[in-house]
């Protein structure tokens, strides 16, 4: 493997997407394992009873996943730009590719599926585009989206792992007392070889030693940065160590970003690498636990996900019944749903920030003040009931949107409708959703 | 020219500087008989047919004259040796006379040994042996026994130990005291496996628990898997226990058939990833004991089930996680005094009891009482007089009053090979089919203190609920938790709802906040 901007196709580490390392099926344990390196997974669950207690990983693209199987195979047969949704494959294709079957492989963002399927075209078109060109010959992986069920995990440590874990297809599951850390996705860094600053627009120019080999017209990426040292003049005003960079590309070995508002000087050295990405991805979680962990790993995207799986097609970001208590981290910020019915499906105490820490993708420290009267159990349309079960006696939220049934200020404890201002705490006593807070 | 075995010396040229080379010359006897003790040097057979009791005993004898004695630790006489079971079927009990003990001592002074065999089921120690005990102060009735205080079995790895008797506190292995690491093995029996409730730091891990009473028809007089509650609790009577298990960890396990799969008790331990499958309870929290030959209490606070109605051994400190308990009659079942445990993330699963579905020959139809099915069994049905809540499988959907053709309902008994249920309409000829116990509970708790329940997924068809805590004794129901949980709940009506806090639980139809002001 080699590091980022080696050129070499299919080998940027640690971004692999091929290999697991621990499958564990029903009943199946592993206990006090280390796994390092060139993982896409390096423990995946599913089925009934499975559990990773006291292990660690260090470097991978994903240390846990909750809910994946083994899959099969297919090589393409014509290669396909970045961002390209539609895949090649020696025709006909096997029977077996069907769509909804969930996609895997270099440079396939994690959480894409198969949209539709031309078997006699050998084409497929998937929900998410290409996050950099794939070669013809290369493997794509198809799997049946499996859950996992009853399954734990606990006392892990990670390291270096772009998305700790993941709770890609999680039922009944209990996270708890882990610790999810990393500052720098790679250990390998990649140099500059110049820097220059533009007076106008005050756009730093980043000459890298070797093609950077990141994504053909990306804008806004972020990056981990060092110049001249560390802490450097060539950084924005608010730029400190490890915090990210978002970068802007120019050509195979340039991009750009925003730099300060004076002149830094002279650039002499400085090097580039990824970040790490999340420390929990949520995607399709139901009756689950995620109690006690620590959750601080150095998130260029989030610390917590809870919008994983909303590009598939349809949509697999669907969440019921869950809790998330105790856990410390949320510097990266949390990614609220975008789809807002899975709101009541987490119940939420002592834990999330107040502030960020990081200069990461989202800017929520926390979901306070993000629900409102109508993401309430019961007052959505659930006709196949995936969400949250309700309205029950004694449930309760924090809406955003309250007012007076009627119109007005609530007081306790009045019954509460949606389209108004008011922050209120609202519990359901079995007819109606009142004021109690 | 060949080398007579008794003398090749296991010693050839200098690896690098010949004058570094310190290496002792040793013969093949010397490795064979002291670093590893093969059971067939001493004489066993693994034939199947030869008893190897006494060879087997000769060479743990052998073994005693072994290993290492600690310098600080010197009530350990020998300590560490490897006793080594080739590939076979190894004999033991002289026809159910005597048993096999793993242990020795004199003189007060112990030993601690090893017990490796070829793979669980390929080495393999069998027997018939009963004594109608099961107290350490007593001649047990473990086919296998490390009994002796602090005369450990350190590890017990790779074989299989089968007692065949189906007799009430018969057992396959026994252990009193750990820390004992078991791994990979197989337990037959009407008890498997029992270490003592404070036997510390044990480790079980990849075993299988067999049950030597047959599973058998629900019809059967003398029906087997089959839990009883005494008067006093949970204690047990002629039960079959798959494993008994006090402090430590206990992971990657399979109970087969039992009264109950398995029990934790004790202070401390983690049970992970086990299944228990067709027994009348999944796992047990906590035990109550006795001695139902002794009279009561009669060997202090390791006795071990089945014991009858005299006393209780608490579960503290332990961790419940990712079990699954497949067609139990109850799933889980923290009986006895449970605190501070915590239980997630387990699996409730199956839609009929742990017995076998009994035939019905043919189900007929009247329009008494608004509609009444008549049910005649194949066999007696042994059925308790009264109602009773089966599970009916009919060959026509409409022979259930749910037009399933698979559910529980609510069954008079009407005669020794007869029962009734309210059916409104009549489906139209004959019918057939099956009938069973049904799983009664998911989780059930009783006197519980500091326990958090979370994400556990209680899928199994059950006759009176997924959650149940309409027993807990008074002076233990405070500081609970239960989260993430859906299923069917019954409660306790009574203040002691003030003991639990229940997040993201239930469901529309069935949940557990519906309690009044009062309580």
């Amino acid at each position: 493997m080699g590091p980022p901007g080696s050129g070499v196709a299919g080998s940027l580490y640690p971004f692999c997407e091929y290999g697991v390392g621990y499958y564990l099926g029903n009943n199946c344990v592993a206990q006090n394992v280390r796994t390092q390196g060139a993982n896409w997974i390096a423990f995946a669950l599913s089925g009934r009873g499975a559990a990773c207690i006291g292990c660690s990983c260090e470097v991978g693209s994903i240390g846990v996943r909750f809910g994946w199987v083994p899959g099969f195979n297919v090589l393409t047969s014509a290669s396909a730009v970045a961002g390209a949704t539609t895949l090649q494959f020696s025709a006909p294709l096997p029977g077996s590719v069907v769509a909804g079957l969930i996609v895997s492989g270099w440079n396939i963002p994690d959480s894409t599926n198969i949209v539709s399927v031309n078997q006699g075209a050998g084409t497929i078109v998937i929900s998410s585009g290409l996050s950099n060109a794939l070669p013809s010959g290369s493997y794509v992986t198809f799997t049946v989206d499996t859950p996992a069920i009853g399954c734990v995990l606990e006392g892990l440590q990670t390291e270096a792992v772009l998305t700790a874990v993941e709770l890609f297809n999680a039922e009944a599951c209990l996270v708890q007392a882990n610790v999810l850390t990393g500052v720098v996705g790679i250990p390998w860094t990649q140099e500059f070889t110049g820097a220059t600053w533009n007076s106008g627009s005050h756009v730093v120019t980043v000459t890298t030693a070797a093609p950077h080999n990141l994504r053909p017209g990306f804008s806004n990426v972020p990056l981990l940065l060092q110049m001249n040292g560390g802490l450097s003049e060539f950084a924005p005003g608010t730029w400190r160590e490890n915090m990210f960079t978002y970068c802007t590309y120019v050509d195979a070995t340039h991009f750009t970003y925003l730099g300060p508002a004076t002149n830094p000087g002279t650039f002499s050295h400085g090097n580039w690498t990824y970040p790490l990405r999340y420390s929990l991805r949520c995607r399709k979680v139901r009756d689950t636990a995620v109690i006690s962990n620590q959750l601080v790993v150095t998130a260029a995207y989030a610390e917590v996900d809870f919008d994983y799986g909303a590009t598939e097609s349809p949509s697999a970001n669907i969440h019921s019944n869950n809790v998330y208590i105790g856990n410390i981290g949320a510097r990266s910020g949390w990614n609220p749903p975008s789809e807002t019915k899975n709101l009541a499906a987490w119940y939420f105490a002592q834990t999330g920030v107040q502030n960020l820490m990081y200069n990461s993708a989202v800017t929520r420290p926390n979901l306070a003040g993000y629900m409102t009267f109508a993401d309430l159990p019961g007052q959505f349309s659930d006709p196949t009931g995936v969400y949250q079960p309700g309205p029950i006696e004694g449930q309760e939220y924090n809406i955003k949107d309250g007012q007076k049934s009627g119109g007005g200020a609530a007081a306790f404890p009045d019954i509460v409708a949606g389209g108004g201002r008011g922050h209120y705490k609202v519990r359901y006593d079995g007819t109606n959703w009142r004021r109690c807070g | 020219m060949a080398t007579q075995f008794t003398s090749y010396a296991f010693k050839s040229g200098a690896i690098g500087s010949p004058s570094s080379d310190t290496r002792v010359a040793r013969t093949l006897p010397d490795r064979l008989s002291k670093d590893i003790v093969n059971v067939k040097d001493w004489g066993a057979t693994g034939n199947g047919i030869t008893d190897d009791t006494d060879a087997i005993n000769a060479a743990i004898d052998h073994a005693y004259t072994l290993g290492f004695t600690h310098p600080q630790y010197t009530f350990f006489d020998r300590h560490g040796a490897i006793i080594f079971f080739p590939p076979g079927i190894y004999i033991i009990g002289k026809g159910g006379t005597t048993k096999l003990r793993f242990d020795r001592y004199n003189g007060g002074r112990f030993a601690q040994f090893r017990y490796i065999g070829s793979g669980r089921d390929v080495t393999i120690l069998r027997g018939t042996y009963s004594t109608g005990h099961q107290m350490d102060s007593r001649d047990n009735g473990f086919l296998v026994e490390a009994n002796a205080w602090q005369s450990q079995v350190l590890e017990l790895r790779d074989l299989a130990i089968e007692n065949m008797s189906t007799d009430t506190l018969s057992g396959a292995f026994m252990s009193l005291s750990g820390p004992t690491s078991v791994m990979n093995c197989r337990f037959k029996g009407v008890l498997g496996y029992y270490s003592g409730a404070v036997a510390f730091g044990g480790n079980v891990s990849n075993c299988i628990f067999e049950c030597s009473r047959p599973i058998t028809a629900a019809s059967a007089a003398s029906r087997s898997p089959h839990f009883v509650l005494s008067s006093f609790g949970e204690a047990l009577t002629n039960g079959s226990v798959g494993a008994f298990f006090g402090q430590g960890s206990f992971s990657g396990c399979l109970a087969i058939g039992f009264d109950v799969g398995i029990i934790v008790a004790g202070l401390g331990g983690r049970l992970v990833s086990c299944k228990a499958y067709r027994c009348g309870v999944g796992i047990l929290g906590g035990y109550a004991g006795g001695d139902p030959t002794g009279g009561g209490n009669v060997g202090g606070a390791d006795q071990g089930p089945p014991l009858s109605a005299t006393w209780g051994y608490g579960s503290t400190g332990w961790v419940h996680t990712a079990n699954w308990c497949d067609r139990c009659t109850w799933g889980i079942y923290l009986g006895t005094v449970n605190i501070a445990n915590h239980t997630g993330a387990n699996s409730v699963t199956g839609d009929t009891g742990p017995t076998e579905p009994a035939g019905i020959d043919s189900i007929t139809w009247s329009s008494a009482n608004g509609g009444t099915a008549t049910v005649n069994t194949h066999d007696a049905h042994n059925l308790p007089s009264g109602t009773n809540k089966l599970v009916l499988v009919t060959n026509v959907p409409g022979w259930t009053p749910g037009n399933t053709g698979n559910e529980i309902v609510t069954c008079n008994n009407t005669g020794t090979s007869q029962f009734t249920y309210a059916l409104s309409s009549n489906p139209g000829g004959t019918g057939s089919g099956t009938w069973n116990y049904p799983i009664e509970y998911g989780i059930r708790v009783d006197a519980p203190n500091g326990q958090m329940f979370s994400a556990n997924v209680l899928d199994a068809v059950v006759s009176v609920a997924s959650f149940d805590i309409t027993m807990p004794r008074a002076m233990y129901t405070g500081h609970n938790v239960a989260a993430a949980m859906r299923g069917s709940w019954s409660l306790e009506d009574s203040h002691r709802i003030a003991g639990w806090k229940f997040i993201q639980c239930g469901t529309v139809a069935n949940h557990p906040r519906s309690i009044a002001f009062a309580e």
